[in-house]
């Protein structure tokens, strides 16, 4: 009888225990409440808990931190895109985007039938054969050099890049520098995106390139 | 020794509820395609979304980007909203999904584990220890945790969420949330300097 005694106020210490952080909080229900209580009117060791968590939410009571919202938002309504994709396709907003769909699906009918017939008529022509890093045609793309921090993972400068849609077309320099290519006008929001990241100690354009 | 809260928590305030109608009203605009209606959605989450990211990530700098996108996914999913969970409850789950997936991506670890060294901070003379120093240990004892910890910690002291909302958002059972809370509070008592929990 003693020994479940015992056992049920352990079974009662362990749920306070647990519970306190929300009960510091006003997050529990009255029952909860009620039950936290009475037992800490009984346990020394729940009551300093109880301390220790006042000081701990008492720590995070601090105002909301000041930020960009405008300059967030507006580069949020940048990604139009995105945002056109995710209206809802009964909205009258969604109606110019399906158009504009409608519009590109037949370009690219056009475009398909049109190379199909420059296949038939140059099937004459002697097949000729590029080496996979040299296309022969040109495509522009600008150069951008890049340095990262020393403390830079491989993990890091992959996402980096990723997010800057930028490739790595050179280095690392002596200096530990990277050429990268990005699309032109991708340029802007690749520095940007770069200058924001803090693996990367320097970025800088070095002009559009024709080159592949 | 003081039983009772002293103050009521952020979350509690009066008012709280009038906005959490506000806010459902707002999500209903957006269903039928209102942007002004999820400009000012996104006004009201940015702040406290940024405080939540920045915490859990510890990584500033993905913090629009996260932000954005859970926010287009509120915009692209306003209509699955049900109302069964509160809207906060809703965006926060979707935010904690999106910056798990992030820190997966960057091989961030996400869980604990018991090998991880512990990063224990010098002790020093008790009485000289200004409480604004404790904070900065305080944040710093935070950022040691794993992300799942820091989630909890993070939701519960600083967003009010009670531990049924944090099982939502978490997308787990309630006694996992208790679990990674009591985990989360010994293991922040082992980075602090003795003693240091009395000048916070």
């Amino acid at each position: 009888m003693t020994d479940q005694v015992i056992n049920l106020l352990n079974v009662r210490h362990q749920q306070v225990l647990e519970l306190l952080p929300w009960y510091v909080m006003d997050a529990l229900d009255t029952d909860e409440r009620i039950m936290i209580e009475r037992h800490l009117g009984e346990c020394d060791l729940c009551r300093r808990e109880l301390d220790w968590q006042q000081q701990l939410r008492a720590a995070h009571d601090e105002p909301l931190p000041d930020c960009d919202v405008d300059g967030a938002l507006s580069r949020l309504h940048a990604r139009e895109p995105e945002l056109q994709a995710a209206k809802n396709p009964s909205s009258p907003a969604a109606r110019p985007q399906r158009r504009w769909l409608y519009r590109a699906m037949a370009a690219q009918l056009v475009v398909i039938f049109g190379l199909g017939a420059l296949v038939m008529l140059d099937h004459t022509r002697p097949l000729s054969y590029h080496a996979l890093a040299g296309s022969g045609e040109a495509q522009a793309s600008a150069r951008l050099v890049v340095m990262f921090t020393a403390q830079t993972t491989v993990t890091e400068m992959r996402e980096t890049l990723r997010r800057s849609r930028a490739r790595i077309v050179d280095g690392p320099t002596v200096n530990g520098a990277y050429v990268l290519a990005v699309a032109p006008s991708d340029e802007k929001r690749a520095i940007e995106k770069m200058r924001s990241s803090h693996s990367v100690k320097l970025v800088q354009s070095l002009g559009t390139d024709a080159s592949p | 020794m003081s039983q009772k809260p002293d103050s009521v928590p952020r979350a509690r305030r009066p008012g709280r509820n009038a906005s959490n109608l506000e806010e459902v009203e707002l999500i209903g605009r957006i269903v039928h395609g209102d942007m002004r209606a999820f400009d000012q959605l996104y006004r009201i989450y940015f702040p406290r979304l940024m405080r939540f990211l920045s915490r859990m990530t510890r990584r500033p700098t993905m913090v629009e980007e996260l932000i954005n996108d859970t926010m287009l996914v509120v915009l692209h999913k306003a209509g699955t909203f049900n109302g069964k969970a509160k809207l906060s409850t809703w965006i926060f789950a979707i935010a904690y999904r999106k910056a798990l997936k992030a820190l997966r991506d960057l091989d961030e670890p996400l869980e604990y584990d018991a090998r991880e060294p512990a990063d224990t901070p010098d002790n020093g003379p008790r009485n000289q220890i200004l409480q604004q120093q404790m904070h900065a240990l305080l944040t710093r004892a935070v950022h040691a945790l794993t992300a799942e910890h820091r989630a909890v910690i993070e939701l519960t002291y600083f967003h009010g969420a009670d531990y049924r909302e944090i099982a939502q958002i978490m997308d787990c059972p309630v006694a996992t949330v208790k679990t990674r809370m009591f985990y989360a509070r010994r293991r922040l008592k082992t980075l602090l300097p003795c003693g240091a929990e009395d000048f916070l």
